[in-house]
């Protein structure tokens, strides 16, 4: 075997390294860089603000190796920068890749802070989330429900992100058709958040809207058209009158009435929905303009107004294709409006295609079984038989 | 050539005090044992510490060196007042302690506070748990407590400072310092611990297996550093002797442990002192890493180990003839979790190491209790981040949120 300390000590080399060892100078070298590290980090926030998804993975990434030399491989500051990186994985539709950077922030979490730590709820919120998209309810289930109890065990009681798990482990449950424990769940998570002492108003609009989607489950029509009433009561309390919330509520409330009520209610809803809408969409057609256009198609679409509803689904495709890339499921999902838009206007092969489109795409992210998937072949199926 | 000599002198810093700067090892020293006898009802010894952490103390240890038909002791906590014990125990406890050992005895609950200063205070139970003195306390009739001789004021975990660590004897109701390092444990709820493990002072020796062309047989020896942070290491100290005349330099080798194989790959070697630069008595020496692209270290294991050709094993102490020693301080056993109370905390972060076989990479041994006197030298490690940010947000769900016309 090679010995690897076969260094010979010559009286020339002991004079070379006389020379070479120097006095010590303290902290002459530089450390890696964490300005850098800043700079990484917001540089990736910016970008992911305005859609730029991949380039601010690159810049969490670069982030992530500047903090692993400078703290190590297991230190609790390497989490945010996972969990945005697992985020960023995650809007890019790389599920797989998000699962493993999620599963390791947490298992930071609980190396740095033990199994009972409060703060780890945030990372099992984020991979239950995960989870729930790639319908995987079951698996998202126990993460959520211990997310839950830490919160609850936690000595600061935050009925905030108390009520936030409740709701989360209630659309879990909701997803699994365990309608009664996702109504208690919801019902307590309304009760947590009318503690706080600033009141949240997305936060109670959406917990009236989870309320009401699980009346609807339960065929309890009545109670779900109150929940949504109750929505949209909470938006107009908390939100300016000609704000995209209000009419959001507005479109919900009336597509409720379209499916289950008297028509002609629904009319005067989506009318004043449309007027909002309108204020939001201009020629400006980016990633931070793709809420207000999709609400604006959606408005368009329930006055039937096909043909403006079409043109703002197209531009909003071209949009989330250039964000997100041609396969991702967003581009499938909003493929599936346009085709139903088409097939509102008869053009039915124009719609097929689209839909088979749409279908390629969510196979090529999601098993077989998913709803997405499920419910695209459904439509695809019922537009090749000759049934809108 | 005598001027050059003088030169490489001066290119290696010499000092009997370590250097207060930024530094990652152990500096914590111990020479010898030593022992106090209490074999009197009026002497009592404390050991004073400042308080590490908050922490609820359920136990404490102290190490008893000789016992002969050894009476009870009390052993208390008590709050320091003015450099002594109040003379109030916040919480105490009986025990016969056992010759050559750790005694662990629980306490009831004791709050202690980070930063205050508190005494674990040694004397007869004279009472020996009943109402009157029946206890019998006197040269044949005693035992002793171990402290050692160097007092470092430094907390041995994590090298930080401790000006009032001291042992302090009572004898005629007066106290007074002994200028030793006490030698305890305290544990507390939650896996809080603090305290002094090292009941060991110990040598280590660098040797050649004989015939300097032999490389097999040497004995290498160093220390395992784990960095908390990248480190651009500029310099190394170690404490160091010459065994004898050795004739060959001390050589230091940084090397790179790659836990997954259980390796630990060289990744560059050099000269560490000549022999004529190596006192005869323990003494730090710094030396300046020569190529600092070599000593620029991730915050993960690390060895930085000493070899040399010169001498061989021997099995009188300290191990090796014509060689070089290295100080170390060490525990004995028989303390829970030692490893922890150790520099640098777990078993398998910083500790002591060795090689027999001339540092054949996948033989190297751990002394998971022990740390050898081996310090790098750089800039502090950087504050964790303070910046907050808010996480970025989750995509909106694709599926949950149905069609409520449906």
């Amino acid at each position: 075997m090679k010995n690897p300390f076969s260094l010979e000590v010559s009286p020339l080399r002991t004079l070379f390294w006389a020379f070479l060892i120097p006095s010590v100078v303290w902290g002459a070298e530089p450390m890696m860089d964490i300005g850098l590290l800043e700079t990484s980090r917001i540089g990736a926030v910016n970008a992911a603000k305005t859609g730029g998804f991949a380039q601010a993975l690159r810049g969490e990434e670069q982030a992530l190796k500047i903090a692993q030399d400078q703290f190590g491989p297991t230190s609790l500051s390497l989490v945010p920068i996972l969990e945005d990186q697992g985020v960023l994985q995650w809007h890019l539709a790389r599920y797989g890749e998000a699962e493993e950077t999620l599963k390791w922030a947490l298992a930071l979490r609980e190396k740095n802070l033990g199994p009972d730590d409060p703060q780890l709820a945030g990372s099992l919120d984020l991979l239950a989330a995960l989870y729930g998209e790639m319908n995987r309810w079951e698996e998202a289930r126990p993460l959520e429900k211990r997310a839950l109890a830490l919160r609850q065990a936690g000595a600061s009681g935050d009925s905030r992100a108390i009520s936030n798990s409740q709701e989360l482990l209630g659309r879990v449950e909701l997803a699994l058709k365990n309608t009664g424990q996702a109504l208690a769940l919801f019902q307590q998570a309304q009760e947590c958040l009318e503690k706080l002492s600033k009141p949240d108003p997305a936060a109670s609009v959406n917990l009236w809207k989870d309320l009401a989607r699980t009346f609807l489950a339960r065929q309890n029509l009545p109670q779900a058209q109150a929940c949504l009433e109750k929505a949209l009561g909470a938006d107009r309390k908390g939100f300016a009158p000609d704000s995209p919330q209000v009419a959001d509520g507005m479109l919900d409330l009336a597509d409720f009435d379209r499916g289950h009520g008297p028509a002609d209610k629904s009319r005067a809803l989506d009318d004043s929905a449309l007027a909002i809408a309108k204020k939001f969409v201009g020629t400006n057609d980016d990633y931070q303009a793709l809420p207000h256009m999709k609400r604006l198609a959606r408005a368009y679409a329930a006055i039937g107004d096909g043909s403006s509803a079409g043109d703002l689904w197209k531009k909003v495709v071209q949009t989330e294709t250039a964000v997100f890339g041609p396969e991702h499921p967003k581009v499938a999902l909003d493929l599936a409006h346009l085709a139903e838009v088409e097939l509102g206007l008869n053009r039915k092969e124009k719609a097929k295609k689209d839909l088979q489109k749409a279908l390629l795409i969510l196979k090529h992210s999601f098993q077989e079984d998913h709803p997405l998937v499920l419910e695209t072949q459904g439509l695809l199926e019922e537009t090749s038989e000759g049934r809108p | 050539m005598r001027f050059l000599k003088l030169l490489f002198f001066t290119a290696v810093v010499f000092s009997a005090t370590f250097p207060a700067l930024a530094d990652f090892g152990n500096r914590f020293v111990a020479d010898q044992r030593l022992s106090t006898v209490l074999d009197a009802p009026d002497k009592k010894m404390s050991c004073r510490f400042t308080c590490q952490e908050d922490m609820d103390v359920t136990a404490a240890a102290v190490f008893c060196t000789g016992a002969e038909n050894p009476p009870a002791y009390l052993l208390s906590l008590q709050v320091d007042d003015h450099g002594r014990p109040s003379g109030t125990p916040m919480a105490f406890s009986h025990f016969i302690p056992r010759p050559e050992s750790w005694t662990t005895v629980p306490l009831p609950r004791a709050p202690l506070v980070k930063g205050k200063i508190y005494h674990l205070v040694v004397e007869q139970d004279a009472l020996r748990g009943g109402g009157h003195p029946v206890g019998v306390i006197g040269p044949g009739h005693c035992a002793s407590f171990l402290s050692t001789d160097v007092l470092n004021h430094l907390h041995c975990g994590d090298g930080t400072d401790d000006g009032n660590t001291n042992v302090l004897l009572s004898e005629g109701g007066h106290w007074h310092e002994l200028g030793q390092e006490p030698v305890y444990a305290l544990y507390g709820t939650g896996n809080s611990l603090q305290g002094n493990p090292y009941d060991d002072p110990g040598q280590r020796p660098v040797c050649g297996g004989g015939d300097p062309a032999d490389k097999d047989r040497q004995v290498l020896q160093g220390q395992a550093l784990h960095f908390h942070c990248g480190y651009a290491a500029t310099a190394f100290a170690v404490r160091v002797r010459k065994q004898g005349h050795p004739a060959s330099p001390l050589n230091y080798s940084i090397l790179k442990n790659f836990f997954q194989i259980h390796k630990a790959a060289p990744i560059y070697t050099a000269v560490a002192l000549g022999p004529d630069q190596v006192p005869s008595r323990f003494q730090w020496v710094t030396v300046g890493f020569a190529d600092k692209s070599k000593s620029n270290f991730s915050p993960e294991c690390w060895y930085l180990v000493f070899q040399t050709d010169s001498g061989r094993p021997s099995k009188n102490p300290p191990g090796c003839e014509d060689c070089y020693v290295i100080s170390d301080v060490g525990n004995s056993g028989g303390l829970a979790q030692a490893a922890e109370f150790s520099f640098d905390g777990g078993p398998h972060l910083s500790r002591a190491v060795y090689s027999t076989d001339g540092g054949d990479p996948s033989h190297w041994l751990d002394l998971f209790e022990r740390d050898a006197n081996v310090v790098a030298i750089g800039p502090n490690c950087p504050p964790l981040p303070q910046m907050e940010y808010q996480p970025l947000p989750t995509p909106e769900p694709l599926i949950g949120l149905g069609d409520f016309s449906k």
